[in-house]
């Protein structure tokens, strides 16, 4: 049987007095999943340990059916390894060309006209081919984004590393991005961190909500609206017993939790069930402090 | 002359900025480690004032100075790295929004250095008290000394965010302190080493003077940090006077203090 | 690849700092080389290890941690490219200066060992636990605090002693040969890849079975 891309057992990690990750197991295979969690909840922790940025203090993480632990074959992972930080670093005074052709000798690249020639692709496949000799300093906070995101498509990576891609992008540059990791033609497996919903609705074939280090959904993003189905109400007025609750454009206000008998049932979406998730779980937190 | 349309200091957010850098100076681990020097001087003369005889200011008293100059330079480095701290994290620009321009800021870090200056002052109380009680008394140029001291202390502290405001490169203060910790001025006296702030006269009315050189060279920084942001009147007018009053105390000591006159630490 | 490799290395690093390490202490020496002395030696010796310090920030540290080439590989071209001149510059000052006796040079060569090796331990430690991969920032007042911490030690002890001590020069070469071993040794543990650890912990919690993959709720795909 064939290995999952990307395996996790028993993966904890803590800073301090603080467990950004509880025994988190998970396996994903090739296609895009999504990890959606409010702030703190382990996203980027995990996503670092994912791309053998950072050990995880107890648990196993195996990729490409290779074991982590081990150096040689974390080597051998992160060629074929993509990773977009959530906060990347730049060389202000290099290039966006120079800036990813720097990041594919690292990832050794070997033939001088192939790496640019891969180079150009990644920068083209972003919309950064006209801005290729542009220093990054010049380039405004979107751009650096996509070229966070040039050098992570480099080379047709199999496991893709992306935390917050979409942060700072135009809702143009936005759809662009859906459409290129939706279509990358290799189908390498994604594992794409946001909190934009939109995006997880869009591309995604399955959603982990992780919540205080822990995973609090794993399933299709249909299968997560589901779980807010029959949860979600609309008032004239703020009702005190839900969850949470908004106010709407037309002044009504939007309930999510446990409707009180009569109440007019709106549907569903995945934004409801998300919030509706969180909500329960910083509760519950809370309870328990 | 005015320079670029940017508000002079606002005092409360000058206080209220000086409160919490002020906090942050004294736990910051360069001061600490400067406090653990004055911590080694100390003892070193406490602990012969009750182990040994015929123990003196004048002849032991030097561990505690030395111990308060370290203290001054980590203040100096520590400063530093304080004014150093929004181009370090990158938040210069978010900060470029806020009512309260780059003045107020430095004026605040200028007012933190206070702080030390404040320490240093009690801890130098308290070591005189104590030497007090082991009969050895204080004379009056060795009281202007001590009391120099903080103000080598708040010199320093200024000089460093001084730096960081004109050179924002975080080598060169640290550089500027390891220089001044090895390459001292050498035996023989000259007449410029009663302008160096570690020098140390005879007579009450030259430390005077080098107590006014040193607090007006302190506040000469302090001018010359704010300056680079907001050139309004008040600001050259208070330059004038401080470089004014700097120069005719430099003028003095080294008309009268040496040679002959002074003895370097 | 390789000398394109050693150009981007070089231009990512941050070099003003040597560059104005070695400009003092190119004056230092100049100032007082008719003096005899070994103390501006030993001063540009220090300025320029403050400046190496500095070689090892890396901005894009998050982006290149996940790249197949290790951080030691990564660092050692950053020294590559700084290391080199620096040392060749001291020891151009010092044929400059010159020095009296064979031991005095040796002991001085010990020094500047011993302070550029503290000099990558320190900057390697400090860059591993900096948010943004820069701890060069930190050596030249850890360098500071050292070479204070160690001048209240008497004389004939000193760790890292300078000028003339009692025990003559070989006194000074020792420790400082010593100082130059600790910090290239702490220099190549900091080096590790950070997901190093990842091997020592499992290997501790091995021994029981793997937990099965679980999910709370909906449905999983299959690898494909």
């Amino acid at each position: 049987m064939e290995p999952w891309p990307i395996e996790l057992t028993e993966v904890s990690k803590r800073y301090g007095g603080v467990r950004a990750l509880d025994h988190v197991t998970l396996s994903a295979g090739p296609g895009i999943t999504g990890l959606l969690g409010p702030n703190g909840a382990g996203k980027t922790t995990l996503m670092r340990i994912v791309a053998t940025v950072l050990a995880p203090d107890e648990g196993s993480v195996r990729l490409l059916g290779h074991d982590l632990a081990r150096a040689h074959e974390r080597v051998e992972v992160r060629r074929r390894l993509g990773y977009m930080p959530q906060e990347p670093g730049f060389y202000q005074q290099f290039t966006a060309f120079e800036f990813v052709d720097y990041v594919a000798i690292l990832k050794e690249m070997k033939d001088r006209s192939a790496r640019h020639d891969a180079v150009r692709r990644a920068l083209g496949a972003v919309g950064l081919e006209d801005v290729a000799h542009r220093k990054v300093k010049g380039l405004s906070g979107g751009m650096r984004r996509r070229l966070a995101l040039a050098q992570a498509l480099l080379g047709d990576a199999d496991v893709l590393m992306l935390d917050e891609p979409t942060a700072g992008l135009d809702p143009e540059q936005r759809l662009r991005f859906r459409e290129l990791v939706s279509q990358l033609p290799h189908r390498p497996a994604v594992l794409l961190s946001t909190h934009q919903t939109e995006d997880i609705t869009a591309v995604c074939e399955r959603v982990i909500v992780l919540a205080g280090g822990r995973i609090r959904f794993d399933g299709s993003p249909a299968a997560l609206a589901e779980t807010a189905t029959g949860r979600v109400w609309v008032e004239q007025d703020r009702n005190e017993q839900a969850v949470l609750s908004w106010r709407m454009s037309d002044g009504r206000h939007r309930h999510i939790g446990d409707p009180p008998a009569g109440a007019t049932i709106a549907e569903a979406n995945i934004d409801d069930a998300y919030l509706l998730m969180a909500g329960v779980t910083a509760q519950t937190q809370g309870a328990a402090a | 002359m005015s320079g670029p349309l940017r508000p002079s200091p606002a005092p409360g957010a000058v206080a209220a900025l000086a409160r919490v850098e002020g906090h942050k100076l004294l736990v910051h681990p360069y001061f600490l480690a400067g406090i653990a020097f004055v911590g080694i001087g100390s003892a070193i003369f406490l602990r012969a004032t009750l182990t040994q005889p015929l123990v003196s200011w004048d002849d032991d008293g030097w561990t505690v100075a030395v111990g308060f100059w370290m203290l001054a330079m980590m203040t100096m480095v520590g400063a530093n790295h304080a004014a150093l701290r929004d181009r370090r994290e990158h938040t210069e620009e978010q900060h470029t929004s806020l009512p309260a321009g780059p003045a107020t800021k430095i004026g605040g870090l200028l007012t933190a250095t206070l702080w030390p200056a404040a320490v240093t002052g009690v801890l130098i109380a308290a070591i005189a008290g104590f030497a007090s009680t082991r009969g050895m008394s204080l004379s009056a140029v060795q009281v202007v000394h001590l009391a120099e001291l903080t103000g080598i202390v708040v010199l320093l502290g200024a000089f460093g965010v001084a730096v960081a405001v004109w050179l924002p490169n975080p080598f060169v203060v640290p550089l500027v302190a390891i220089a001044m910790f090895v390459v001292h001025p050498g035996e023989q006296s000259r007449a410029w080493h009663a302008i160096t702030p570690f020098a140390d006269m005879v007579t009450v009315e030259l430390a005077v003077w080098h107590l006014a050189y040193v607090v007006g060279l302190a506040a000469l920084f302090g001018v010359g940090a704010i300056a680079r942001s907001t050139r309004t009147r008040p600001v050259l007018i208070a330059g004038v006077i401080v470089a004014g009053i700097v120069g005719v105390a430099a003028a003095v000591l080294l008309a009268r203090a040496c040679p002959g006159a002074c003895l370097i630490g | 690849m390789r000398t394109d490799h050693l150009r981007y290395a070089a231009r990512s690093t941050t070099l003003s700092p040597i560059v104005l390490a070695a400009s003092v202490s190119t004056v230092i020496v100049a100032v007082r080389h008719d003096h005899g002395s070994a103390l501006p030696l030993q001063v540009a010796a220090i300025a320029l290890a403050g400046g190496i310090g500095f070689a090892l920030d890396d901005p894009a540290f998050e982006v290149m941690a996940a790249s197949p080439t290790s951080l030691l590989r990564r660092r050692a071209l950053r020294l590559l490219v700084t290391l080199p001149p620096a040392v060749a510059l001291w020891a151009a000052l010092l044929g400059w200066q010159g020095t009296e006796e064979i031991e005095e040079a040796l002991a001085l060569v010990a020094l500047a060992a011993g302070v550029f090796g503290l000099s990558l331990g320190i900057a390697g430690v400090a860059a591993r636990r900096s948010p943004h991969g820069s701890g060069g920032v930190a050596v030249a007042p850890a360098l500071f605090v050292l070479l204070i911490a160690s001048s209240t030690v008497p004389p004939r002890w000193r760790p890292l002693p300078l000028g003339d001590v009692p025990g003559g020069w070989p006194q000074i070469y020792a420790g400082w040969t010593g100082a130059a071993v600790l910090g290239v040794l702490v220099f190549a543990l900091s080096s590790r890849d950070p997901a190093t650890a990842i091997a020592r912990r499992v290997r501790m919690r091995r021994g029981g079975s793997i937990v099965p993959t679980s999910s709370l709720s909906g449905s999983r795909p299959s690898p494909g």
